[in-house]
C-alpha cells in the first residue's frame, strides 16, 4: 500500500512539473554506486580518510587511508592514490604510494605503478607493473613442518642419482 | 677495477643453446636463507611474478626494487641515470640475500662500481649476493627474466617492455668488478649462463 502523499516514479503531477520548470535539475557529482562496488570517477578528487562496508573502486585520485576488512579496494588504471590501505582484497593497476594490509590477497597488475609495504595472505605481481617495497606474507603455522615432510619425502623416495640432479651436474661446470 | 667494456653487439642468440637449466647457485642461495628464519631479500628485478610468489613465501620480507624497468624508462626519455640509483635507498645492513640476476650485463662500468658498493652496504656481514651473466655468445638481445620453477629449475621469459644495453664481460672482469666481496662458487652452464655466488665478508 502507498503511504499518502508519495507518488509513484512515472506519476508526473503539476507541481512536480512546475518544480522542475522553475529550476532545473542538475546532478550532483557524486560517486557511481552499483549493488557491490562504489567507484570514484576519474574526474574526481578526495582528501581524506574513507571508512566503508562495501566494494571500493578509485578511478580518480585520493589522499588518506582506508579501512574497510571486508570489503575490496581496487585502484583503477587511471586511479592514483597516496595512503595506507586497510581491506579483504586489494588491487591495483594504477598509481599507488602507500602500505596494504590486506586478509587476503593483494594483487598488482601490469600498468601499477606501486610503492610501498604490503602485507597479506597472497600476492601476485604481473610482469611489467613497477613495485619498489616490501612484502610479508602471512605464512601458515605448520607450512614450515609441512615443507620439510615434502622435502623429506622426496629425498627419500628418490634414488641418489635421479635424473634431474644428474641434469643440473651436465649443466654445469663448477669455476 | 675491470678494464673498458664495450657493449655487446646484437647478439641473435640460437635457440637450441638459450635452455632452461638447474641452477646450482640458486639451490645454495636457498639452503642458507633457510638457516636464517628472519631472512630478508631485495631482488632489483625485472619484477616477474613466479619469483615474487617464490621468494615472498620463503623469507620473512622480501624487497624489490625494479631498477631494470626504472633505468629503462629512464633511458627511453633520455634522462641521466644518477637519478635512477637514488631509488636504492636502503639502510646499511638490511638484506641477507641481494638477488641481482643478470642486471650487471646491462651496466656499464661506473654503475656496476656503484652498485657494488651499494650491495656491499646494504648486505649484513656473511649476506649473500647472486650474480648472474651471459656468456658473449649466449647473450640475448633482449632482456628476459629468471623464471624460477619446482627443483631450482630456472626459464627465460621474455621483458618486452624493457629496453636496456647489453655488455659483454669475461669471467676475469667480473670477478674483479665483484672483488670487495667473497665469490664462494661460480657455475658455467651449457646454455651459456654464468652465476656467482658472493658473500660479503
Amino acid at each position: 500500500m502507498l503511504k499518502k502523499g508519495k507518488k509513484p516514479e512515472d506519476d508526473k503531477g503539476t507541481t512536480y512539473d512546475k518544480f522542475t520548470e522553475q529550476k532545473p535539475f542538475t546532478p550532483v557529482p557524486r560517486p557511481e554506486t552499483t549493488a557491490e562496488n562504489t567507484v570514484i570517477g576519474e574526474n574526481i578528487s578526495i582528501e581524506g580518510n574513507i571508512r566503508g562496508g562495501e566494494h571500493l573502486v578509485i578511478e580518480g585520485s585520493m589522499k588518506g587511508n582506508v579501512e574497510m576488512e571486508k570489503h575490496n579496494f581496487t585502484v583503477g588504471s587511471k586511479g592514483r592514490v597516496e595512503g595506507e590501505i586497510n581491506a579483504q582484497n586489494v588491487k591495483v593497476s594504477g598509481q599507488m604510494i602507500g602500505n596494504i594490509k590486506t586478509q587476503s590477497k593483494v594483487q598488482i597488475t601490469k600498468e601499477a605503478d606501486f610503492m610501498g609495504d604490503i602485507k597479506a595472505k597472497s600476492i601476485s605481481v604481473e610482469d611489467g607493473a613497477y613495485f619498489k617495497g616490501s612484502i610479508e606474507l602471512e605464512k601458515e603455522p605448520h607450512r614450515k613442518t609441512a615443507l620439510a615432510a615434502k622435502s623429506t619425502t622426496v629425498t627419500t623416495t628418490q634414488p641418489v642419482n635421479e635424473p634431474k640432479a644428474q641434469t643440473a651436474k651436465e649443466d654445469a661446470k663448477e669455476n | 677495477m675491470a678494464t673498458p667494456t664495450a657493449p655487446a653487439h646484437d647478439y641473435s642468440h640460437p635457440g637450441s643453446s638459450f635452455n632452461d637449466y638447474t641452477s646450482m647457485t640458486l639451490q645454495m642461495y636457498f639452503e642458507t636463507l633457510n638457516k636464517y628464519s628472519t631472512a630478508q631479500v631485495l631482488d632489483v628485478g625485472p619484477v616477474c611474478e613466479e619469483n615474487i610468489t617464490y621468494f615472498a613465501q620463503r623469507v620473512k620480507r622480501f624487497h624489490v626494487c625494479d631498477m631494470f624497468l626504472r633505468l629503462s624508462r629512464n633511458r627511453r626519455k633520455g634522462l641521466p641515470t644518477e637519478k635512477v640509483w637514488e631509488h636504492l635507498d636502503y639502510a646499511p645492513n638490511s638484506f641477507d640475500g641481494i638477488n641481482l640476476w643478470d642486471f650487471i650485463d646491462h651496466l656499464n662500468d661506473a654503475d656496476i662500481g656503484r652498485l657494488v658498493n651499494f650491495c656491499h652496504t646494504a648486505l649484513q656481514p656473511r649476506g649473500m649476493m647472486m650474480v648472474t651473466s651471459f656468456e658473449e655468445l649466449a647473450a640475448p638481445s633482449q632482456i628476459h627474466s629468471f623464471v624460477i620453477k619446482d627443483g631450482y629449475r630456472l626459464n627465460f621469459r621474455l621483458q618486452n617492455h624493457l629496453d636496456l644495453p647489453c655488455y659483454y664481460r669475461s669471467n676475469r672482469i667480473i670477478t674483479d668488478m665483484l672483488s670487495e666481496f667473497q665469490t664462494v662458487k661460480s657455475f658455467i652452464y651449457r646454455n651459456g649462463v654464468r652465476e656467482f655466488l658472493c658473500i660479503r665478508d
